[in-house]
């Protein structure tokens, strides 16, 4: 018995220390991918002839990019989708001669939709791995950790890719997703030409759809329209009734829905209850993938995020292609986050070539005006350190999503003054 | 004097006189058996002696208190010490913790030091010093059973109740344990005891008094001798077992 | 001097008695070596969250592998803590907010009072709940807190949870965190094992063992029970508190079904019923998964689950389970 014990013992240590070395400094290093293909950049690629900026370190030393992104759990899809997108991102960046003729490292952690994990690996980006950027995460609870870590104990940049509510002001802070102001803008009238102007707000009971609703409120009144119900459930509620009373109460000509995680059941208690076919449906969070799970259920919704496979920009294709290429036949990335960090990691190129180094406040400095020729389109680095760009609005026509519109240059509206 | 009067106790179950008016009296001193066919109410009977089950009429003086409504622990505070039926011990202590368990004071609000001579004293009776650091769940069935009965009689009974101590043994082990008994009460380790059996060579052997139920009712009661030779006895019960 | 032979409780160490004292020489000469080889403060820092959490271990294997008293809800009491000490130290509201010092008093007396209320509802009524029973109402726990802090507004910060603003002054990371966790967990597993080897630590064992024979032998179960159960609820309600002061942020994950399962993996691992075997488990599996969702990416779901199947299916007692003796049929 002691023996086996012993055994096993040694077998879990053995598989520990060989999973890394020692928990020292070194960490994970290398690119380590999902990919199929493998995307081992090549050092010896940097050409000496290279013009380096003055005061830049050796040029050998690589730029370090820490991705804390959710591979495993709930959000999964979302967190490939950023690591994906950005990984993607840095190989190109590399292959192009890397930053400032430094090649760029790149070191992914997963934190398992899980608030603990995140806390845990953002600090050991930051601290053990001693990375000049970190990227990710996807929640908004997860956001918050992340943010207390990296910007506010470490003082290192935090590039945040995902939809989200808006509101983090900070020197170090930088949002490429889109915030509520640059979707609901030019979703509402499409939504009141389609159905009427009588909105419900539906949503989880947290802080995205809480503030979203709030910037909606004015929105809505300036396009003439009128709130007639804003409703809250649980993010994972098992009882809709609440909402199918409300719809019938109410009698909205549309659903504005920020429902995030189990909407197909929400649209499938509507739909049992013969309310579906009589109210229209706008949401802002319904990308491509999960679109997928729920076609049926969805159709004639409308959708506004940065990306969709159907957007016309010239870069979607290209995009879409070289993502496939590197990451399996099929693969594409969601509505918000991908596309933010393939955006993100070239900005941050041309901040910190622009800098002339990589710390964290002169770069930071640079990002603002920041404007890069994006998959979807021209995004700028506004004031407020979140990003002005292309809104596309989908409908889902017969099981697929259908472009409607783009929009151009749209403003994250966000105060913030620093 | 009485130690225990239990005075026109019933109880039914789903309609079924499990037991229905029985009177039932021990004295100090006294080994009284409790004799019966399967379904004659003798279990019934001591569950709700111990207090595992509600009467739904009747009384129980235990003690000259009435005990009929008190939950398990306070009877068994008061002095009743049951030995179950299925041995129950602590099979991952050892033999001196099992029996530690019975004499510590229960009651913790009083910091009485243990008379480990007393436990000393007890272990010889049930004859488990050889094994007093060995778990108990590696003893053998009879020592179970002893240490048992050890760890019981350390808590000082008033009343002891043995549910059917023979159960699962061989005739050689029930005489044996007969005859702990007996030893047990001869050195006064034992004051007052029920014991629930179907063994009549066993309750011979150890019983004074004997109440024998049937049906839920007491059939009759008295020295085994008398009992033995009541015909109603013989014919319903005693007649049918040999 | 027989009195003392009696109290010395034989099985606790008998044949597991040389294995035990080498496994706590071993653990402790780890946990003295550790902060002392590494110059990684990442690294020890990292080791010091997962001694806490071995602590919240010890809480269930006192209450589990000695009481059986299987809970699905010990989390209430570890998060839960969490949650007191954000909703202490950062709502305004009349007294509030309070100095650390208070908060943390205040967090290990809510897990307490919390883990009284549960008991008072569960066991230490008449005809109270046992077992199977037990378990359901802690797990029902578990759900409701989640939903509670998920819904619970500017209060709870609801699903983002409430950010901490106070830091453990000196030690509140790397090695001066560390040895304070080292020293609650060293204190914590002294303590519960100088109460499982005392008498009442005797009835307590009983009790998990044959409670029945425990309460016929004239024991005010209920009550041991009930003050057992809150000792392990404050217990865990101290290493909750430095726990996410550490973290900097508690959400609803923290009083969650899911983190009161996951601690009941640990000890299983470990081996419930032992004491070092939790240890072993709230800090091997964290550490494991830690480093594996670094480096192995695709696959280290796949491994983990792959090494926690291997490991109960050959020694279904735990690794360390080996060392419990008292494990009843």
């Amino acid at each position: 018995m002691k023996r086996r014990s012993l055994i096993l013992i040694s077998l879990v240590l053995a598989l520990i220390t060989s999973a890394c070395g020692d928990g020292g400094g070194a960490g994970t290093t290398g690119t380590v991918t999902t990919s199929v293909e493998t995307t081992e950049t090549t050092g010896a690629a940097t050409t000496g002839a290279e013009t380096t900026m003055t005061g830049t370190p050796s040029e050998d030393t690589p730029i370090k990019i820490g991705i804390i992104a959710d591979l495993t759990g709930p959000f999964t899809t979302y967190g490939n989708s950023l690591a994906r997108s950005a990984q993607l991102a840095i190989k190109e960046v590399n292959e192009a001669g890397g930053i400032d003729g430094r090649q760029v490292e790149v070191i992914v952690e997963d934190i398992q939709t899980d608030v603990a994990a995140t806390v845990d690996k953002a600090r050991k980006l930051v601290q053990s791995d001693n990375v000049d950027l970190v990227m990710g995460p996807i929640g908004s609870d997860a956001n918050d950790a992340a943010y207390a870590e990296v910007v506010e104990a470490g003082g290192k940049l935090l590039f945040y890719t995902e939809t989200y509510e808006g509101g983090k002001c900070n020197e170090l802070y930088f949002s490429f997703g889109a915030v509520p102001a640059q979707q609901v803008r030019p979703l509402i009238p499409i939504l009141q030409e389609a159905y009427g102007t009588n909105a419900m707000l539906f949503g989880a009971d947290y802080v995205w759809p809480r503030r979203s609703f709030e910037i909606a409120k004015p929105i809505i009144d300036e396009n003439e329209g009128t709130v007639v119900s804003e409703l809250y459930l649980p993010l994972i509620a098992e009882d809709f009734s609440e909402l199918v009373q409300e719809v019938r109460d109410t009698q909205p000509d549309y659903i504005f829905s920020l429902y995030p995680a189990v909407w197909g059941a929400a649209l499938t208690a509507l739909n049992d209850a013969g309310l579906l076919d009589s109210v229209g449906i706008g949401t802002i969070f319904l990308g491509d993938p999960d679109f997928a799970g729920i076609a049926d259920l969805a159709e004639g919704s409308y959708t506004a995020l940065p990306f969709f496979t159907v957007a016309d920009a010239p870069g979607v294709q290209p995009f879409l292609e070289a993502y496939a290429a590197e990451f399996g036949e099929g693969e594409i990335p969601s509505g918000g986050e991908g596309v933010g960090a393939y955006n993100a990691v070239w900005l941050y190129k041309q901040a910190v070539e622009q800098a002339g180094s990589t710390d964290p406040a002169a770069v930071a400095e640079a990002m603002v005006g920041q404007t890069y020729e994006g998959p979807t389109g021209t995004v700028e680095m506004m004031p407020s350190h979140h990003l002005k760009q292309t809104i596309n609005l989908v409908q889902a026509q017969d099981g697929q999503y259908v472009l409607v519109d783009s929009f151009e240059n749209m403003d994250p509206e966000e105060d913030c003054s620093l | 004097m009485s130690i225990l009067t239990v005075s026109g106790i019933s109880k039914t179950f789903g309609g079924l006189n499990a037991v229905a008016n029985v009177d039932l009296e021990v004295e100090r001193g006294e080994m009284h058996g409790l004799i019966g066919a399967n379904g004659a109410g003798k279990s019934t009977l001591l569950h709700l002696i111990y207090g595992r089950i509600r009467p739904e009429g009747g009384s129980i003086l235990f003690k000259g208190t009435d005990v009929t409504l008190l939950p398990v622990t306070a009877r068994a505070r008061m002095g009743m010490g049951l030995v179950f039926q299925i041995i129950s011990v602590f099979d991952g202590l050892s033999v001196d913790e099992n029996l530690l368990l019975g004499a510590l004071p229960k009651d913790s609000t009083r910091s009485d030091p243990v008379d480990q001579t007393e436990v000393e004293k007890v272990i010889d009776l049930v004859d488990l010093r050889a094994v007093r650091d060995r778990s108990a769940g590696k003893l053998g069935h009879g020592e179970k059973q002893r240490l048992e009965i050890g760890m019981v009689l350390l808590t000082r009974p008033a009343l002891l109740l043995l549910d059917e101590p023979t159960s699962g043994m061989t005739a050689a082990e029930s005489r044996r344990t007969a005859g702990l008994l007996q030893t047990l009460r001869s050195e006064g380790a034992i004051d007052a005891a029920i014991v629930v059996e179907h063994n009549i060579e066993f309750i011979r052997l150890v019983a004074d008094r004997v109440t024998v139920m049937h049906r839920g009712s007491v059939l009759a009661d008295g020295p085994i001798g008398e009992v033995q030779n009541d015909p109603a006895v013989q014919a319903s019960f005693l007649g049918r077992l040999h | 001097m027989p009195d003392e032979r009696a109290v010395t409780p034989r099985s606790f160490w008998s044949s597991g008695g040389k294995a035990f004292r080498n496994a706590e020489l071993i653990l402790l000469a780890l946990l003295v070596a550790l902060p002392v080889a590494s110059r990684d403060a990442f690294f020890v820092d990292r080791i010091g969250r997962f001694l806490l959490l071995a602590v919240f271990a010890l809480t269930v294997d006192l209450i589990w592998g000695y009481g059986a008293m299987f809970t699905f809800g010990q989390a209430a009491f570890f998060g839960g803590a969490g949650y007191a000490v954000g909703i202490l130290s950062t709502r305004e509201a009349g007294i509030l907010p309070l100095p650390l010092g208070l908060t943390i008093l205040g967090a290990v007396a809510a897990s307490a009072l919390l883990a009284l209320g549960i008991s008072y509802f569960t066991f230490a009524r008449r005809g109270g709940l046992r077992g199977v029973e037990f378990a359901v109402v802690t797990l029902a726990v578990s759900v409701a807190l989640e939903r509670l802090a998920n819904a619970g507004g500017p209060v709870t910060g609801g699903q983002n949870g409430i950010l901490m603003t106070y830091r453990l002054g000196p030690v509140h990371r790397g090695h001066g965190f560390y040895l304070l966790a080292a020293t609650i967990l060293v204190i914590t597993y002294l303590g519960l094992k100088r109460y499982l080897l005392s008498r009442p630590g005797l009835v307590f064992r009983g009790i998990g063992q044959n409670e029945e024979r425990v309460e016929l032998l004239g024991y005010d179960v209920p009550r041991i029970k009930r003050w057992t159960f809150v000792l392990s609820g404050a217990i865990a309600g101290l290493a909750g508190s430095l726990f996410y002061l550490h973290e900097g942020i508690v959400s609803p994950a923290a009083v969650g079904v899911g983190s009161s399962t996951l601690v009941l993996l640990w000890v299983v691992l470990g081996g419930k019923g032992t004491l070092i075997g939790p240890i072993v488990g709230a800090v091997a599996l964290p550490y494991l998964t830690a480093r594996l969702s670094g480096t192995l990416l695709d696959t280290w779901l796949v491994v983990v689950g792959v090494i926690l199947v291997v490991v109960i299916l050959l020694i279904p007692a735990g690794i360390f389970g080996f060392l419990n003796r008292e494990r009843a049929s």
